[in-house]
């Protein structure tokens, strides 16, 4: 079946952010909260970097013969 | 075996819904969420494209094809899906340069894999008409 463990730990890591996110906006610490945001959004994109890669790698692996 | 199929549709139709908010409040959680949508479908497709592959390549053997044609249509297809999945991502964040350039890529590889190909008709051609 298909493996969708990262599109739930995505959506749980991008809850989590949004909800500190709106704490530290209203604890009027707008530069933290721009970093946060971004911090997650860069531990996402390494996630996503090692699947591409993998499937870069499959993909190799099938359409060579 | 195709239980895959609504189990994809239906995850692909939930998280439309959320791409639809993302889009106005966080563009970057929408890219990443499409990004990992994508990679994970894929992922999960890889092991059926094999398996059809494979059938594929018995077949041309039973029929003697030879692999120097059977290779580059298989080779040119899993080029054609990595350009397309990259470029269709950045063309949905609004990157047409970044896609443009991608596809461009693609096109060029794609060109150097029929490069034999070509070379063998021009030579079949050169051969016909007696150069």
């Amino acid at each position: 079946m298909t493996d969708l463990s990262p599109i739930y730990r995505i959506a749980g890591l991008g809850i989590l952010v949004a909800v500190l996110n709106i704490f530290l906006v209203q604890a009027d610490r707008k530069e933290q909260a721009q970093m946060l945001s971004l911090a997650g959004v860069i531990i996402v994109l390494l996630w996503l970097v090692q699947m591409v890669g993998q499937l870069f790698a499959d993909v190799e692996a099938v359409f060579r013969w | 075996m195709m239980l895959w199929l609504p189990f994809v549709v239906g995850m692909g139709v939930v998280l439309t819904v959320f791409q639809a908010h993302f889009r106005e409040e966080q563009p970057t959680w929408g890219v990443l969420v499409a990004i990992a949508f994508a990679t994970t479908i894929l992922l999960a497709l890889i092991p059926h494209f094999q398996a059809t592959f494979q059938a594929l390549t018995i077949l041309a053997r039973e029929a003697s094809v030879s692999s120097l044609y059977l290779s580059p249509v298989l080779k040119t297809i899993g080029v054609a899906y990595l350009t397309s999945f990259g470029a269709q991502i950045s063309r949905e964040a609004g990157e047409e340069t970044i896609s443009a350039l991608m596809e461009l890529a693609g096109k060029l590889v794609i060109l150097v894999i029929a490069l034999p190909l070509l070379q063998a008709v021009l030579y079949a051609l050169f051969g016909i008409l007696g150069y």
